[in-house]
């Protein structure tokens, strides 16, 4: 286990983590309807 | 305060107003964060020295620290928002607590999972008791449990109100946690130095460590207010 | 207002003597718990001793978290809670009395049974007065803070273990002075410190929660 994992599994996970609450906010935003105009 | 101004204040706390507002700022917030990302990164990888004692682990600053001071910081945001539903009984104050949670309990797993990688190479075991990570830790909890409180209640009124008091008393328990945790911590590692401070802070570190702590600002503005927009679309 | 308090004091202490067996399961959860510990780390005299205070402390702490269910939900099932919530009483005196008839049946015993307990694990004798002094600090803590919970988790489905969830993270503070009092003092050093933080938890939690049970009651409620 080089330093180098250590630094990659970091920001790998912290990225991915981020990427994947995109991911869900996206298909949330899709499941909620389209941005029509609120009453 | 005379009545216009008033209306001024409260206008935006429409939820239907507020929904293209939030749109907006979402977009240039985003745009905003990759750009600080970028910048952040390049200083941190590229520009900052390798560090005297650690090598090149120290790296992981720029993200585990930025991360802490984030899930802290979006909590107190989160407590505010409670505290304003509870006092001025407007939903969006109670839809802002909701959309902040998920975004905050994010930042908090990030910085113990970066810690917790910190860790293995500079102290020898995958967890350390410290007292950034612990504390860290406890409020994983009051967020997880803020979002547990609000999913058992089926009412939507009690079930916002009801974890926006949880919220409160968390925030106000937070500054005796993180004390608490510190002297326990002190106890029992002696004078040790903490594994999450970094020694001696070259101003490039710094740049660094601040242009990711703005780049995750932005983003968490951004998610938080992409989410806001779906739960007012859910619950309008 | 104080006729109220303690007509209110009375009665659940009355009741909760008819139901005896709901207190007493309780406190017996107390000394299993400290039991099983032993059982899971091996009888090593030096090791037990190190890790009482703590093993102790967690156990008062699960058993009080377990008899919070207990504080609200009967008068919550048969209508009284409403009562009390539309009559001429402030809601944090009545807060403030249930709190204080919990305590006095499921917390003070547990400062009673603790050294017990610390005989199990063959703590020194000279640190019963410290701990039985953390434990008689910090359980009515316990029972307030916990009292919120319970507030907020009136009659929800799956309760009990949500309960346990939003308060053990806002228990930990106590947890760490209570024990690291007796741990202070084991090591030869004053224990003064850690027992006038608890006893300033104390005052902060007596003056502050029966606002915080009372706004939760009225949420859970309306």
């Amino acid at each position: 286990m080089s330093h180098g994992f250590f630094i990659w599994a970091s920001y790998a996970v912290t990225f991915a983590a981020l990427a994947l609450e995109i991911v869900f906010l996206f298909r949330r935003s899709r499941r909620a309807g389209p941005s029509r105009q609120i009453k | 305060m005379n009545p216009n101004s008033t209306l001024r204040w409260f206008w935006f706390a429409s939820p239907q107003t507020f929904f293209p507002l939030a749109g907006t700022i979402a977009r240039w917030c985003a745009a905003a964060a990759a750009l600080l990302a970028l910048g952040g990164l390049y200083v941190g990888l590229v520009v900052a020295p390798t560090d005297a004692q650690q090598g090149e682990v120290y790296r992981i600053i720029f993200i585990h620290v930025p991360a802490a001071w984030m899930s802290m910081f979006i909590y107190v945001v989160m407590a505010g928002w409670a505290a304003m539903g509870l006092a001025f009984n407007t939903r969006l104050s109670f839809m802002m607590a909701q959309a902040l949670a998920p975004t905050g309990a994010l930042f908090t797993f990030i910085a113990l999972w970066t810690g917790s990688l910190w860790g293995r190479p500079t102290w020898g075991t995958y967890w350390v008791w410290d007292a950034r990570l612990t504390s860290e830790l406890i409020l994983l909890f009051l967020y997880l449990g803020f979002m547990a409180l609000h999913a058992a209640i089926d009412d939507p009124r009690r079930a916002d109100r009801a974890s926006a008091l949880l919220a409160i008393v968390g925030a106000v328990n937070v500054p005796i946690i993180y004390y608490s945790v510190q002297w326990w911590n002190t106890l029992h590692q002696g004078a040790s130095v903490s594994i999450t401070r970094a020694p001696s802070m070259a101003a490039t570190m710094l740049t660094g460590m601040l242009l990711m702590a703005l780049a995750f600002w932005a983003y968490s503005i951004a998610a938080v207010l992409v989410r806001v927009r779906c739960i007012i679309r859910e619950r309008e | 207002m104080l006729a109220v308090a303690r007509t209110l004091v009375h009665r659940d202490l009355l009741l909760a003597l008819r139901r005896r067996s709901d207190v007493g399961t309780a406190l017996l959860f107390f000394v299993i718990v400290a039991s099983l510990f032993p059982l899971g780390v091996g009888a090593e005299p030096n090791l037990l001793r190190a890790i009482s205070p703590g093993v102790i402390w967690v156990a008062a702490l699960l058993s009080s978290m377990l008899s919070l269910g207990r504080l609200f939900a009967a008068d919550h099932a048969d209508g009284t809670l409403e009562q009390m919530l539309l009559g001429a009483a402030p809601l944090g005196v009545v807060a403030m009395a249930k709190c204080l008839a919990h305590w006095l049946v499921s917390g003070l015993p547990l400062v009673a049974i603790a050294p017990l307990i610390a005989l199990q694990y063959d703590l020194a004798p000279g640190l019963y007065g410290v701990l039985a002094l953390s434990l008689l600090l910090g359980t009515p803590v316990l029972s307030l803070i916990g009292a919120i919970g319970a507030a907020l988790t009136l009659g929800l489905r799956g309760g009990g273990v949500l309960l346990a969830l939003l308060v053990l993270p806002l228990y930990v503070p106590v947890l760490i002075l209570g024990a690291g009092a007796v741990e202070m003092a084991g090591a030869g050093l004053q224990p003064d410190g850690q027992l006038l933080l608890l006893g300033a938890l104390l005052v902060l939690a007596a003056a502050f929660s029966p606002w915080a049970i009372a706004a939760a009651l009225r949420i859970s409620m309306e």
